[in-house]
């Protein structure tokens, strides 16, 4: 007979919709009634009530089955039980009571507030309860994700955020907590314990659940906690179900490397003997950043069309950086001979233009005053034009700008010293310029921001780089 | 004449078959226009002439990007990632060991038949740079780009010979007649320099790829879209200079004569090869006076020469790279390079995996090396995405033509699993994605297909692969026809 009961108590997730919906109905057929055009409703609340009340009676049973069963947060599960059943009560008690109390009110008016005020209170029960349900079913944070989490992909919440950042990590904390965290917990934690398995700390980790321990330190091959995960997504013990969010194959690989090398709770990556692999799969895991540093975030207007006119018919492009916006992209590489003079045509442009390409044009120092009043820039490229120190102490007033190209410039240690007040600027290439070692040492103490390159890189000549392989005589 | 109500010199120039083709076209464009319109903007009628005599124009990507430019390194013939990149220590242990039936079964290989033995790594491995990834020591210069590459180890593709494989890496299918992925780039976003093609492609000498030209085709694209290709010996485009007795003032009255004839026909009869015409003969003349400054590598100072081993005047991949080097530098869109002579079946001394092979990694380390240095120095790797690849794999076992021996150690094609590199233009540094098993025969993590790695390359430039469409044959085609996946794994 337990299997009959079982069954039955599994069908609770279907039996419920059934007084919801009635019980509503009724409710409808009751306010309904109360205009002309659908006197005869009235005739069918009664009978909605009875229909409603056994399938509330049917529902609280299966219920009680189903919660036998466990795995549920005993809490929610309780405060759940108790609405059902006053959900059944109070509506058995309205299917008799309700025609006895109406009929006492002949006046016209009071009858129609009562019959309203007898069906309020299931109303409420069956919402509370109703939602109740879908907190255990879905978690409670289904229906009002917690504000933090809000605008977060299902990719996983993996804390690292860089290769660098993975050499200090320890790999259960930073990075397979935060995966059981993001797939598992919904069942297997506080809230619920599904097959009577927690995985939200050590100690419910080492314990194991209904089937026994689930990590086998060493060999991930005969540890559930891996091998669930490795199952046919068809197979009925996959884990995450079905229908969950499914591990990705890094973070199943890192879960079994992790078992591999000993289940250890405070174990650094780098310590792994796999660390290099460790290292691949973490960093496959950081998503891509969306936002994308060289383009301002905020909205923009369209730029004036008359000003892009101006100088595309003089073969200087000037393309939007892409179709969600309306920031643009400069380029002389069609007219080098431009004259500083010339550069004032931008000015009407200044808070669309983020990007700018003036390499290998003829402009001078007076040009970067033009320039350094473009206040929305990013990406500037100066690179092999005559400007020297004088022109690029201009530039200070560019305080959006993220990367300045001066390869093949006249820069020296002064101008180099000015770049140091950009507050913005991640990236300067400083190759075939006459700054000093002395002077790059100096700025990269005062900006810690700024990846700097001075190029000349060589190659070696090594003894095989001369070696032909013949066929051995 | 103009009095006349027709004008009979312009009747005259309408022949039957004018008159059957406009027809023929006024109804099907009818039937069409109501088809078209709600399709993508890019494939739509350009607007007026002034854009429409111009279709290389910059457009904006679909959303920014973080590359602007592509340099594509094709070693035609299929590189061995068992030599390379792709460390197996068990498959040396394995070695001349009789492959087990299970690897073989419902397989077909362009060349092994019966029962292959297995073939060890032919070469010493280390782990390489902070991400310890493991390069050969047949690359000892390029070891050190460890960690400014990511590397993609579960690449796989379904074409097992060169021509249709090496069709699928560049067009997407490994049938001809469709654009090659150059073409796709530089209809999506047109080309800065107008002084230079957008799209240029360079070969090694020796052997041009199996597939032949169609894989720097335009397919059914506007032909102006094609990979222009330049002369890796001598002169990099041919009859360069003016005959006798031309001047260019005069060259360029002939020109303008030729265009304005096109023109008019053009607005006759709405032909983008006709666009595409006015724009190669303008391309034509200004590539008179750019093309030999930047193709000519013999001013770069010696230093560069030293750095990527190059010797002017030889057909080489070492110039190629100091080419495409110079290209980008000028907004040219896509550089494609193809390498040839990687086929290593063990055929003979040239193709075998302990000898000839080991000279073409030569040949490639220090010049693929210096092009990602001077690539960052000058600023470039930022925006500029590399690309590195072959169109296969090759077996862990060896190859036994006609169920005999090779005469050299030398492995078949292998379509399961292989190794490609990205670096720049927004790629995570110090990566490898995926793994193949114990012998190096199945990707088991990190599985890629051809399809996604094309859309990653689109993605890079600010792309969607799912949108970058062109209207053919009543339907709208892409580049990753109905697959492909951005592998966010490695952007960073």
């Amino acid at each position: 007979m337990l299997w009959l009961t079982q069954i039955f108590g599994r069908l609770h997730p279907i039996l419920v919709h059934l007084p919801i919906g009635i019980l509503f109905l009724g409710f409808l057929f009751e306010c309904l009634g109360f205009y002309p055009g659908f006197k005869g409703l009235r005739r069918a609340v009664q009978p909605t009530i009875v229909l409603g009340t056994v399938s509330a009676i049917f529902s609280a049973l299966s219920g009680y089955f189903l919660s036998r069963e466990g795995g549920y947060d005993d809490r929610l599960v309780m405060l759940h039980q108790n609405f059902g059943i006053a959900t059944a009560v109070f509506a058995t008690v309205l299917c008799f009571a309700r025609q006895s109390i109406i009929t006492r009110f002949p006046e016209k008016k009071k009858r129609k507030r009562i019959r309203i005020l007898l069906f309020m209170p299931l109303i409420v029960l069956v919402t509370v309860t109703g939602h109740l349900g879908g907190s255990l079913t879905h978690g409670e944070d289904f229906l009002l994700p917690p504000p933090a989490a809000t605008g977060d992909d299902a990719t996983p919440a993996v804390k690292i955020k860089s290769i660098e950042a993975a050499d200090s990590a320890v790999l259960y904390g930073d990075v397979i907590e935060p995966i059981l965290e993001a797939k598992c917990y919904s069942c297997h934690s506080a809230a619920k314990q599904k097959g009577q398995l927690r995985l939200d700390s050590e100690e419910f980790i080492r314990k194991g659940g209904k089937h026994g321990v689930v990590v086998k330190t060493g060999v991930a091959d005969s540890s559930l906690l891996y091998r669930r995960l490795m199952l046919p997504l068809e197979d009925e013990k996959h884990m995450p179900p079905n229908e969950k969010s499914q591990l990705t194959s890094s973070e199943i690989a890192l879960v079994q490397a992790w078992i591999e090398e000993g289940s250890s709770f405070d174990k650094r990556v780098m310590a792994f003997r796999q660390v290099a692999r460790i290292k691949g799969f973490i960093s496959s895991l950081i998503a891509p950043s969306h936002t994308n540093d060289d383009i301002p975030t905020e909205e923009v207007s369209p730029p004036d069309e008359s000003a892009v006119r101006a100088l595309t018919t003089k073969g200087i492009l000037v393309v939007p950086v892409s179709e969600e916006n309306h920031y643009l992209s400069v380029s002389y590489v069609n007219d080098r001979k431009v004259s500083d003079a010339d550069l004032r045509d931008l000015l009407p442009l200044t808070k669309q233009i983020v990007w700018l390409n003036l390499g290998r044009t003829k402009i001078t120092n007076e040009g970067l005053k033009t320039v350094a009043q473009l206040t929305s820039l990013r990406q500037l490229h100066l690179e092999y034009t005559a400007i020297d120190d004088a022109g690029v102490k201009a530039l200070s007033s560019l305080e959006q700008l993220r990367l300045l190209n001066l390869v093949g410039t006249n820069l020296h240690d002064e101008g180099l010293n000015h770049l140091a007040s950009l507050k913005n600027l991640k990236k300067l290439f400083i190759y075939k310029t006459a700054v000093t070692p002395a002077a790059i040492g100096q700025f990269s103490q005062k900006t810690k921001n700024v990846t700097l390159d001075t190029g000349s890189y060589q190659l070696p000549v090594l003894s095989s780089d001369s070696v032909v392989y013949k066929r051995k005589s | 004449m103009a009095n006349v109500p027709f004008d009979i010199e312009q009747l005259k120039n309408i022949s039957r078959r004018h008159f059957l083709w406009e027809s023929a076209a006024g109804l099907g464009a009818a039937a069409l226009g109501t088809f078209l319109a709600g399709c993508d903007a890019r494939n739509a009628a350009p607007k007026n002439l002034a854009t429409a005599t111009d279709p290389m124009l910059p457009k904006p990507s679909h959303f920014p990007g973080k590359a602007k430019r592509v340099i594509y390194l094709h070693m035609a013939g299929a590189p061995s990632q068992l030599e390379l990149f792709d460390f197996k220590p068990e498959l040396q242990k394995l070695h001349n060991q009789l492959c087990p039936p299970s690897l073989l079964e419902g397989k077909r290989f362009a060349f092994i038949r019966g029962t292959p033995k297995m073939l060890g790594p032919q070469a010493d491995f280390k782990q390489r740079g902070q991400s310890g990834a493991f390069i050969s020591e047949h690359l000892p210069h390029f070891a050190k780009m460890a960690d400014e590459v990511s590397f993609l180890k579960g690449v796989y593709t379904d074409q097992f010979n060169h021509a249709p494989a090496q069709l699928f890496v560049h067009t997407g299918s490994p049938r001809l007649g469709r654009p090659s992925i150059g073409s796709w780039v530089t209809y999506g976003l047109g080309s800065e320099n107008n002084n230079l093609p957008g799209f240029v492609v360079l070969t090694s000498g020796g052997k041009t790829p199996d597939a032949g030209k169609s894989v720097w085709g335009s397919g059914f694209l506007p032909s102006v879209y094609q990979g222009v290709q330049c002369r890796s010996e001598g002169d990099p485009v041919l009859f360069l200079s003016d005959p006798e007795g031309v001047d260019r003032a005069l060259k360029k009255k002939t020109i303008d004569a030729i265009n304005e004839v096109n023109r008019q026909h053009f607005q006759e009869y709405n032909d983008p090869e006709t666009l595409t015409r006015i724009a190669q003969y303008e391309m034509a003349f200004r590539m008179q006076v750019s093309v030999p400054e930047v193709m000519n590598i013999n001013s770069e100072p010696e230093y560069i020469h030293q750095l990527y081993g190059t010797t002017p005047g030889k057909a080489s991949f070492a110039n190629n790279c100091l080419l495409a080097r110079k290209l980008v530098e000028q907004d040219v869109r896509f550089v494609q390079l193809f390498d040839w002579g990687w086929d290593s079946h063990g055929t003979d001394e040239n193709l075998a995996i302990d000898i000839g092979f080991r000279n073409k990694c030569r040949e490639i380390d220090r010049a693929m090396t210096a092009l990602l240095l001077d690539l960052k120095q000058r600023g470039l790797l930022e925006e500029t995405l590399v690309v590195w690849g072959g169109e296969f794999g090759r077996t862990p076992m060896q190859e036994n033509r006609e169920n005999k021996n090779n005469p050299f150690l030398g492995r078949d094609h292998h379509v399961e699993a292989f190794t490609m590199w990205m670096a720049g233009g927004g790629i995570k540094q110090g990566m490898t994605w995926g793994e193949t098993d114990e012998i190096g025969y199945y990707p088991i993590n990190g599985k890629v297909s051809v399809h996604d790695v094309q859309a990653t390359i689109l993605n890079q430039l600010g792309m969607d692969h799912e949108k970058l469409t062109y209207h053919f044959q009543g339907r709208p085609f892409r580049l990753t026809d109905v697959a492909g996946k951005v592998i966010s794994e490695i952007i960073a």
